[in-house]
């Protein structure tokens, strides 16, 4: 499995354990699973179940007690700190929460900020800042700063930004979890659209069950285990999701 | 009210750094506060103590010549209490056979300690009637490392007797050695030598003659009409001068020194209050700021407003306790060093090292009034908020609209496009306030530096004034008696000799309006060069000193309300009442000169030909030595000072001084590493959702590091001239107050000073910055980027 190349990530055995004080907390206890190209996959789960405890590992934001991570080919469990930034410039594509726009930036220096960082390690460009804005249908406001932008917008520059470095992975926690019914449903189609027509992949965490209905493939993660994997056969289009 | 001490108590611990940090600036001012102050009650205490257990006269009164007998006469005046009859000579002594130096014998009673200006034996015994040697004061001794055993060589008549010395001791009228008023101390230079009176008087050939009495005056008793009785009696022994005590030149020195101390000792430690108390309100500030989410919980809760702002003010009282404890104790501890180092220097016999409770009261109320002020308002206004309010992010971090800044647009060209400097450069004006308390922080910790810099190169810059530019003499050379035109020739003849003037230096009492200044008065001709007059007001020095007039430095201008046009009265020991008119102001860096010209000195020397005492020499400087010993050897030579020499002891006297100036200056950066320290890890802290954003998509450390100091240097480059300018403020008013009638202190800080100044605030800047910076590459991304900001 791990020389498969048609899986973006693999993990094997993956465990993860914080230690607050004396109390030992399990977030993840020995997970095996497996991404392919391309795919849409959806993390489900009440809180506390390990749903972000596993994007950050993916995303190379948090290191695994034991277990091996691997990402487009490389192995990141024992990663230093400085390889895993190398790793997320390159690899990561990040959507948050809150957005997290830089607010001093333009819309077009927030993914131009995120070009220069590939930039540093030659890697040339894909696209530009504006082309990037125009696949998120946000090309009327490159100039405006994230306070100026509504949230939908502002999610979409993440997305775009997320773009930048051509990421072998998109990582999106709660993307729509600050926003309202209709910019979240505008924000998750600008992810599927990268899904399905650039072949991106695309790994979102969300408490909200009918949202996951857009992706290939369902994880409900339960106290740090996969409690069941669901193959939607016909994903929902965003624009039809309710919820 | 329980939940609130311990989210106080948490709170605390979850900022550990920045509470130390607060705690040591409160520290700091308590500490500078209790050093300096307590070092200045002790050392007046100690003073006070020297000059009352050895019994420092009220006046004393210099005759030509009086029988003993006199001493007779005067204790039967009312009011005196104890009279002192002795003799009083300057003279040359030999260190040894190269070493010539200035020496005054002062006669002392054998057997028995005077009832007035007593001495205290610090080796030796007190010499006996038969007493062959000689004491020394202690000072002279360690500074020449001599002692008892040793051997002087002391002139009189010309002839010099070579004279064991039998013991050291410590008089209360050279604790500053100096001879006269406003007079340059030179401990190594100048032996105060004590014999028994039968002993001077056989050596200098006035056996059965005083010169001076020293008396003390009775408790209640008016002492200006028990000096017009005592100077009436001592009248037909022509009184040449009467000093008070407030004008015994080491008694006065040495007041100036506590008062320049008492300056020092309620000044700065203001300053440093000040400015903790504002950095910490701005601390305190942005607590509040940063907990507006939990103040709002607080609140919806059920929590009163009062509970609010007593919770909030628990961290100012927790300073302020903290603050003074440390503080105090650190200060206690100063206060040891300062006040051991004064009683050294000065030779002070009497150490009084105390803890005064005034002073822990002082340090507990002052700590708590800055605390408690600091942290009432973001107390206040945190007790205000409303709890949905509250709950919002801050509107004054928030970055709401957006503009690229002025600066920004207008160098656009020229400004490196590269985030990392763009990043730091919006960052500045994206929160004014913010901005603000940092570069308020730096500012703060450059007022300090900057006022404590400045004391190295204003007495730097007071002696190169003083000394190359004002003096213009390589040698001076004072006698006890007016010497001959036929011997200036014999001093021209001295070989390394270039040239020689000439002045006169006498005793004067100055009058105007009511007010009187005792000083000396030099008299010299309108061409001479050997001292530069720098006229401020009035004449010319040509015109001044063409006929009856008077120059006078504006500080003594300033003592006898006099302005220039004003008829000054002068009285010498010779002349009563010459009338003259202030014609011109000079301003002396250094020293309370009055000029007149040399035919006006004639008449107040009551004598109508040339008449001379003093000579200024330009010699060859590998000959100093050499020509110092031959004018020694001139009858009636008293004083013969070499310029470098004098510089060297000076400066030697400017130690602790400096001593002073290093504590500050430590204290400086201290405060400016705990200032920037904590508006920088506030800055980091109000941002690190940001942060940890840029992090997780890939910016390495280094880049996020060369940021966070570009951000600061931008904000450095506002700071720092700000700070320039709030510390030459702070400088010139202090300097204005350790100014004294001896000496004016203009503020001055050289270019290379600017540099270091500049340098250091950039060095502690840049290591203020490691702890938050740190803190950056210890951010939990995880939890970072989701924090609601």
């Amino acid at each position: 499995m791990m020389n498969d190349t048609s899986y973006i990530a693999t993990l094997e055995k993956v465990r993860k354990v914080y230690h607050m004080g004396e109390i030992v907390i399990s977030a993840l206890h020995e997970l095996d699973l497996s991404i392919k190209r391309g795919e849409f996959l959806a993390v489900v789960g009440p809180s506390g179940s390990g749903k972000t405890t596993l994007l950050n590992l993916l995303g190379g934001i948090d290191t695994p007690s034991s277990g091996r991570i691997t990402i487009d080919g490389e192995d990141i469990s024992g990663f230093s700190q400085k390889e895993l930034t190398y790793f997320r410039r390159e690899k990561i594509g990040f959507i948050f929460q809150f957005f997290n726009l830089i607010p001093t930036l333009t819309a077009r220096e927030n993914v131009d900020f995120a070009i220069e960082l590939a930039s540093r390690d030659k890697v040339p460009p894909s696209r530009s800042a504006i082309e990037l804005l125009g696949v998120v249908g946000l090309e009327q406001r490159l100039n405006h700063f994230p306070a100026q932008l509504s949230g939908g917008e502002q999610q979409r520059v993440a997305v775009a930004r997320a773009l930048a470095m051509d990421p072998a992975l998109i990582l999106g926690d709660e993307p729509t979890g600050n926003l309202d019914f209709s910019t979240g449903k505008l924000v998750l189609k600008a992810m599927k659209d990268l899904n399905v027509a650039e072949g991106k992949t695309c790994i979102i965490v969300t408490h909200n069950t009918p949202l996951a209905q857009v992706a290939d493939r369902i994880l409900h993660l339960h106290d740090g285990r996969i409690a069941e994997e669901e193959i939607v056969e016909r994903p929902i289009p965003p624009e039809e999701i309710t919820w | 009210m329980r939940m609130l001490l311990l989210k106080t108590w948490r709170d605390i611990k979850a900022r550990k750094g920045q509470f130390s940090a607060l705690i040591i600036l409160v520290a700091l001012g308590i500490t500078s506060f209790v050093a300096f102050v307590s070092g200045y009650y002790n050392l007046t205490a100690s003073a006070d103590q020297a000059n009352s257990e050895l019994k420092l006269a009220d006046f004393t009164v210099h005759v030509v010549d009086a029988p003993r007998s006199a001493v007779d006469g005067l204790k039967n005046i009312p009011g005196v209490a104890a009279v002192q009859g002795r003799l009083v000579i300057d003279t040359g002594v030999d260190l040894d056979e190269n070493t010539q130096l200035t020496g005054r014998v002062i006669s002392v009673p054998a057997g028995t300690h005077p009832p007035v200006d007593d001495i205290l034996i610090e080796s030796g015994s007190y010499p006996a009637e038969d007493s062959p040697g000689i004491f020394v004061n202690k000072k002279f001794a360690s500074d020449n490392g001599i002692g008892p055993g040793d051997r002087l060589g002391v002139w009189a008549g010309g002839v010099k007797y070579d004279i064991e010395i039998s013991g050291t001791v410590t008089s209360p009228e050279y604790i500053y050695p100096i001879r006269a008023k406003g007079e340059l101390p030179s401990p190594k230079e100048f032996a105060v030598i004590f014999m028994t009176e039968d002993a001077a008087g056989q050596m200098f050939g006035l056996p059965s003659s005083y010169n001076d009495f020293a008396v003390s005056v009775a408790p209640g008793a008016d002492r200006e009409a028990v000096i017009g009785e005592v100077e009436s009696v001592l009248e037909p022994y022509r009184v040449e001068e009467t000093v008070r005590q407030e004008d015994q030149p080491s008694n006065f020195a040495l007041h100036e020194e506590i008062r320049q101390n008492q300056s020092f000792a309620y000044f700065m430690p203001l300053v440093i209050l000040i400015i903790s108390a504002l950095s910490l309100f701005i601390a305190l500030s942005r607590l509040v700021q940063s907990q507006r989410g939990e103040i709002g919980l607080a609140k919806a809760l059920g929590y009163a407003n009062w509970q609010i702002l007593l919770h909030y003010l628990f961290f100012s009282l927790i300073i302020a306790a903290a603050g003074a404890i440390v503080g105090f104790a650190l200060g206690q501890i100063f206060a040891i060093f300062i006040t051991n180092l004064y009683t050294d220097l000065l030779g002070i016999p009497f150490l009084e090292s105390q803890i005064h409770i005034e002073v822990i009261l002082w340090s507990v109320l002052m700590s708590t009034v800055s605390c408690v002020a600091a942290g009432l308002l973001p107390a206040y206004a945190s007790a205000r908020l409303l709890p949905v309010k509250a709950m919002h992010a801050d509107p004054t971090l928030v970055v709401s609209g957006g503009k690229i800044p002025l600066v920004e647009k207008l160098l656009r060209p020229i400004l490196p496009k590269a985030f990392t400097f763009r990043i730091p450069l919006r960052n500045v004006f994206r929160a004014k306030r913010r901005s603000l308390y940092t570069i308020i922080g730096i500012a703060f910790a450059l007022v300090l530096t900057i006022s404590t810099w400045a004391m190295f190169d204003t007495f730097n810059e007071l002696i190169d004034v003083h000394f190359v530019q004002t003096e213009n003499w390589d040698v001076t050379a004072a006698f006890e008696v007016p010497f001959t035109a036929g011997m200036i020739e014999d001093v021209r003849g001295i070989e390394g000799v270039n040239n020689v003037q000439t002045a006169l230096q006498l005793p004067a009492r100055l009058e105007a309006g009511g007010r009187t200044h005792e000083s000396n008065i030099t008299a010299m001709e309108p061409d001479q060069s050997f001292h530069y007059l720098n006229i401020s007001e009035g004449a010319s020095t040509n015109e001044a000193l063409a006929g009856a007039g008077l120059i006078m430095t504006p500080a003594i201008a300033k003592k006898l309300g006099a302005k220039v046009g004003d008829e000054i009265t002068v009285s010498s020991p010779y002349v009563k009442e010459e009338k003259l008119t202030l014609m011109s102001l000079s301003d002396e860096a250094w020293g309370a000169p009055v000029y007149v010209s040399a035919a006006e000195g004639r008449k107040l020397s009551g004598s109508p030909g040339g008449i001379y005492n003093t000579l200024y020499l330009d010699v060859d400087p590998d000959q100093a030595q050499a020509i110092k010993k031959q004018l020694y050897s001139l009858p009636g030579a008293a004083t013969i000072m070499i310029k470098t020499t004098l510089i060297d002891s000076i400066r030697s006297m400017f130690d602790l001084l400096y001593t002073f100036g290093a504590i500050l200056l430590l204290f400086g950066f201290t405060m400016a590493f705990v200032v920037i320290y904590n508006t920088f890890t506030a800055n980091i802290l109000e941002r690190s959702r940001e942060i940890a954003t840029m992090r997780t998509i890939g910016e390495d450390r280094l880049h996020l590091a060369a940021m966070v100091t570009l951000e600061n240097m931008f904000l450095a480059i506002v700071g720092i001239p700000v700070g320039i300018v709030m510390g030459l403020w702070v400088a010139n008013a202090l300097y204005k107050s350790l100014s004294t009638e001896a000496y004016s202190l203009k503020v001055v800080i050289y270019g290379s000073s600017y540099a270091m100044i500049i340098l250091s605030i950039l060095v502690v800047l840049l290591i203020s910055e490691i702890p938050p910076i740190w803190r950056i590459f210890k951010l939990d991304l995880a939890e970072a980027t989701k924090v609601i900001e």
